[in-house]
């Protein structure tokens, strides 16, 4: 097990150092993906002009290639979206039928009835994806399992449309409704090979988009991507629709390859098969289907003068898979994303320390009056009323058990209040979701750092919008912190290779570090810090109060949980202590040692 | 007082727990780095720290939740190569910090689960060393107030004939009354003969108990002394702060 | 009202009792370790599959039975072991999920392998020739379904309550550290869970045989209809299961009889989404609280 673990920690360093040594434009171009599509259509065409399209290996490649389609669709939502999806072979079903009936019965060109094999693809995992919001993983993974035995019904059941057990025959190319169908046997295996590498960069384009960095964010860490603004519900509906699209898709493309299918080529193993394909591969890898694919078809074939091992193989696969090597082949979930840095490193340099641009102002940012939150009759909270101004740094302190982090989750959306009123600017924002409270300028970090262990550190950054209305002194201050931020945790921003590592692979300390950069980048209005310096140094602490400090002189208000109160006496305008839910005192840090009340509820000296 | 909880047998009911060069990791994180302590029977031993200095990964690393490195010994038996579940038949109580009571089960029932799994017959009687719970046996663990589910833990503990038991936070979250009513209670099970190891945050029960302490700081011990030592607030206080 | 009767409450009942002893096992097995075994379908076809091989071999039918629990019990320890145990109460549910479903692909590549995945006759079970009571047709297979369910699910809850081992099992299920703190073994709970489970399979096993064809493929329908049950009763709620397994079978009745079988799965299926949108905890389970 050891091995396997060291085995790959080489390959990585490996690959690290090779790509530090390829020159920067040299290593874009090798790592783009329509390069690799015209490669993948490339090299098919090449074998297939060898071999000929009409021989077994060319039917072999081309079977490769469908499946390739399947499988790049569902590893959008079973890799990306971490959705177990059972239905992939539903999906490819209803695209394998679709274009039979079409093209046997109504003379379709090839290029409509794909097309609307994609649509019904959609639809139908929209259909599948939409209950997501209510679903946990076993959910969606079962009403899948309900697809595929409704759809497999169907097939048989509408006979007059489906055939029925005798299936459906005569499905080759036309250019156009009703016309002659194409001589040419080259016209099917060019639109495989076209249509792999398109679902190749498709695949590749939206891992790197917005929506497939948040996609993998909510996958990750559903609180920690709230907490950014992302909601987690579209982003699975997405996927679902994506990904089954792709799969009707390859259904379609098999109906060509084979020209006649029955409901026997689609029982729930084949939907096995795909997730089998993925998982083996790596999921949410960027070459993981492919290469799962090509195993698990060249493989079984091997096996094929031995009947019923091809299928135990297969099961054997994902249970030993789980046990020792969960994450298949390739394991590298995090993808490209340079648009997180170039920003940040554009931000001219300012000089440290901030002056004190902003003084703290004497409007309230935040305002809590009279907050309650109970738990099963329990007040956590119990009536807790304070302010915080732009600029103005809190400490918030208190023993264990007395609401300081009830009170941030109150804030931040996770827990409606019971009882007060909470006011952002002015306006109310209890009761809120988190993803809306974040989205009014709410950012906050959480006593165990919630980031995203399959993305590297320029995808949490790129994760992070800045505010349209931001005040642009304000902003170039954020970023400048955050890049300070980065380098103080080790992480050095400039190192392009560097930044590409996973935060898997971070220590407790750097993800601290990379959670506050984070969150300071998206130029918040408030920054709510829960226990920032637990596990740090104290040159690591030294250096994060300089970097609060900054951003505070930059107007941005900060409340900060701490146990440290040598940190917080430093760092603080004002401190307000917690105890048993209720706000035992409040005043200036250097007044806190003297108060008795403080010393007996927090210290517990006598 | 003593001879009323103790059974007819009169063989010597606590053990000398060691721990020798412990280590706890979590994923790529170092949570405790080669610490070692001793307990001695009818002795308790008050462990502090800061927050996240490795007090409960101690614990968890000692009763076998946690994967840690390193040698435990109950007197003469090494616990380090068994299973948490084996190391508790084999004498080693725990009480966890959240005390995770069986929310759905009632008292009586917590109870005899854990008197269950030893094969050892209990020298001490739960209830007669916590006599409040006796009123609530049939109630659901999860209806308790907290304090109560904190003696209900203890109780529970004691149940399984422990020759040590280990404590996390047992005063967290509780009323004063209640860390006295606590105190109480620990300094019965050290008088018993337990060997006691205790977790805190707060000085005032590791002084008052009169326990050997061991202030723990970023995963290692910091210093080691006794809580009558006058010397403790002033060091602890450095700790927390540093 | 006799055609209500004849064609949908007498076998929507017997079918439902069948997929609520599915869901039972499923029940007894996610609340100890947190684990839906996807191959339970397959499972419940071994015991009268082991049995025709047997029988076949020329064994006499009693030992037959014997043999057959014997190798269920094995294959439902050697499972425990390598598909269900690394994830007790992980919290991972995809790798138990893609785990328990290796396990079903080969369990019914397994089972198809004596008979070439043809269907057999199975005649070692309860009569379901039907037998006439008050103008009803009743076959003894029916009834011992539903008093299957009746016995399992009180002796299970009888387990539960009175036993010892029954009462580690919900400490397990309540609290996993707390447990293991005290002095019950993981390994050893899962373990009995799944005996346990495999027992109620056995029994499934021998009443489905007793009414329908013996056939590997049969497996995954039960497995889904069990889930849709379990999920509507709450995850790991004995009384739930049962009670959620008649209502999967009285409502796949009246689907087929009153529009059409196309109908039954997508009946299934839009039970499962109406528990979903309206009580995803299920009918009778108790609503999580959310730890932030």
């Amino acid at each position: 097990m050891t091995n396997l673990h060291n085995l790959s920690g080489a390959a990585r360093s490996a690959g690290e150092r090779l790509r530090s040594a390829t020159p920067a434009p040299l290593r874009r171009v090798l790592s783009a993906p329509i390069v690799h599509s015209v490669l993948i259509v490339g090299v098919a065409m090449l074998l297939l002009s060898s071999w000929g399209p009409q021989s077994y290996n060319g039917y072999v490649l081309q079977l490769i290639c469908v499946y390739v389609v399947a499988a790049l669709g569902l590893n959008i939502t079973t890799g990306f979206a971490g959705a177990l999806s059972l239905g992939q072979g539903a999906a490819f079903a209803i695209g394998a039928y679709l274009t039979a009936v079409l093209v046997d019965s109504h003379g379709w060109p090839f290029w409509a009835v794909l097309l609307l094999s994609v649509v019904a693809g959609l639809i139908v995992g929209a259909v599948t994806g939409f209950p997501a919001g209510r679903l946990g993983v076993i959910g969606l993974a079962m009403m899948s399992l309900g697809l595929v035995l409704v759809v497999g019904d169907m097939l048989v059941q509408f006979r007059s449309v489906t055939g029925g057990m005798f299936g459906v025959s005569g499905i080759y190319p036309r250019w156009w409704f009703g016309a002659e169908t194409v001589d040419s046997l080259w016209v099917v295996p060019w639109v495989i090979a076209v249509i792999t590498g398109l679902s190749y960069w498709l695949h590749a384009r939206y891992r790197t988009s917005r929506l497939g960095q948040a996609t993998v964010a909510v996958r990750d860490e559903p609180i920690g991507a709230s907490s950014r603004g992302i909601s987690g519900y579209l982003t699975k509906v997405a996927a679902f629709a994506v990904g089954s699209g792709l799969a009707a898709l390859g259904g379609g493309l098999f109906s060509f390859l084979s020209g006649y299918i029955s409901p026997d080529a689609f029982t729930p193993n084949l939907s096995i098969l795909f997730l089998v394909m993925v998982v083996l591969g790596g999921s949410g890898s960027r070459w993981g289907p492919i290469v799962g694919t090509v195993l698990l078809v060249v493989i079984p074939l091997q096996l094929d003068d031995y009947p019923h091992v091809n299928t135990i193989v297969y099961g054997l696969v994902l249970i030993v898979l789980m046990r020792l090597r969960p994450r298949g082949i390739f394991s590298r979930s995090a993808a490209p994303a340079p648009q997180g840095l170039r920003e940040l490193l554009a931000t001219p340099p300012v000089e440290l320390p901030l002056a004190r641009t902003v003084p703290p102002s004497s409007e309230a940012l935040l305002e809590l009056t009279d907050v309650r939150r109970s738990f099963g009759g329990v007040d956590a909270l119990g009536g807790v009323s304070l302010t915080v101004a732009p600029g103005e740094i809190v400490g918030l302190i208190g023993p264990n058990g007395s609401g300081k982090t009830t009170l941030l989750n109150v804030v931040c959306g996770y827990y409606p209040p019971t009882g007060g009123r909470i006011m952002l600017a002015g306006e109310p924002i209890g009761g809120l979701r988190p993803t809306t409270v974040a989205g009014r300028g709410v950012a906050r970090t959480f006593q165990t750092p919630k980031t995203f262990v399959g993305m590297s550190i320029e995808e949490h950054l790129a994760l992070a919008a800045a505010r349209s209305d931001r005040d642009p002194a304000q902003l170039q201050a954020c970023r400048r912190a955050a890049l300070d931020l980065l380098e103080l945790g080790g992480l050095d921003p400039h190192d392009a290779v560097a930044v590409t590592r996973e935060s898997r692979t971070m220590s407790h300390g750097q993800l601290r570090f990379l959670e506050a950069a984070a969150a300071i980048s998206a130029a918040p209005r408030i920054l709510l810090l829960d226990e920032p310096a637990a596990g740090l140094s104290a040159t690591e602490i030294e250096g994060f109060e300089r970097v609060v400090s900054d951003v505070a002189a930059a107007g941005v208000a900060v409340v900060i949980v701490e146990h440290h109160l040598d940190m917080i006496s430093r760092l603080v305008d004002r401190v307000v202590v917690l105890d048993l839910g209720t706000v035992l005192w409040s005043g200036p840090a250097d007044q806190l040692h003297d108060v008795e009340s403080v010393r007996t509820a927090y210290m517990g000296i006598v | 007082m003593k001879s009323q909880l103790i059974g007819s047998q009169a063989a010597p009911m606590g053990a000398v727990l060691k721990v020798e060069g412990l280590r706890v990791r979590y994923g790529g994180v170092t949570a405790v780095e080669d610490l070692s302590l001793t307990v001695r029977p009818g002795t308790c031993l008050a462990l502090l720290g800061a927050n996240g200095a490795g007090k409960t990964s101690t614990l968890r690393g000692i009763g076998g939740l946690a994967s840690a490195t390193g040698k435990v010994y109950l007197d003469d038996r090494r616990l380090d190569n068994l299973s948490a579940s084996r190391r508790a038949q084999a004498g080693l109580g725990h009480v966890l910090e959240g005390r995770h009571v069986f929310k759905a089960l009632t008292v009586a029932e917590n109870l005899r689960v854990a008197a269950g799994r030893t094969r050892r017959p209990s020298d001490v009687e739960p209830l007669e060393l916590l006599p409040e719970l006796k009123e609530l046996l049939n109630r659901p663990a999860g209806g308790l107030s907290g304090g109560q589910q904190q003696m209900l833990a203890i109780a529970r503990a004691v149940a399984g004939a422990p020759r040590a038991i280990m404590l996390d936070e047992p005063t967290n979250g509780l009323s004063p009354k209640l860390v006295s009513r606590t105190k109480e209670i620990l300094a019965g099970l050290r008088d018993l003969g337990f060997a006691v190891l205790l977790v805190e945050q707060r000085l005032e029960v590791a002084q008052q108990l009169g326990a050997d302490v061991v202030v723990l700081r970023h995963g290692s011990v910091a210093h080691r002394l006794l809580g009558t030592d006058p010397e403790l607030p002033d060091l602890v206080h450095a700790t927390y702060l540093s | 009202m006799h055609e209500f009767l004849q064609s949908v409450l007498v076998p929507g009942l017997t079918d439902g009792a069948i997929y609520g002893l599915v869901a039972v096992a499923f029940a007894t097995l996610f609340s100890t370790t947190g684990v839906i075994n996807f191959a339970h379908g397959q499972f419940v076809m071994v015991l009268p599959m082991a049995v025709l091989v047997a029988v076949g071999a020329g064994l006499p039918v009693w030992l037959a039975f014997v043999v057959a629990l014997l190798v269920l019990a094995a294959i439902a320890l050697v499972v425990e072991w390598a598909a269900i145990r690394p994830f007790v109460q992980s919290g991972q549910s995809v790798s138990w999920l893609l785990s328990t479903l290796g396990v079903s692909v080969v369990l019914a590549e397994v089972l198809a392998i004596p008979y070439g995945g043809e269907s057999r006759n199975f005649k070692y079970g309860v009569s379901s020739h039907r037998l006439d009571m008050g103008g009803v047709g009743v076959s003894p297979a029916q009834i011992a379904s539903i008093a299957a369910l009746l016995v399992v699910g009180g002796l299970l809850t009888l387990f539960y309550r009175k036993t010892r081992l029954g009462l580690e099992l919900r400490a397990i299920a309540d609290d996993l550290d707390g447990a293991e703190a005290i002095g019950i073994s993981r390994a050893r709970a899962s373990r009995i869970a799944m005996l346990l489970a495999a027992l109620v399979a056995a029994v499934t096993g021998v009443l489905v045989a007793s009414t329908q064809p013996v056939t590997p493929s049969l497996g995954l329908s039960y497995t889904f209809y069990g889930f849709v049950a379990t999920a509507m009763g709450g995850m790991g709620n004995i009384g739930g299961a049962m009670l959620g397994g008649l209502v999967v079978g009285l409502a796949t009745q009246a689907a087929g009889v009153y529009v059409g079988s196309l109908v039954v799965n997508v009946a299934v299926f839009v039970l499962l989404l109406a528990v979903y949108l309206v009580r995803p905890h299920g009918f009778f389970g108790a609503a999580p609280v959310r730890d932030v």
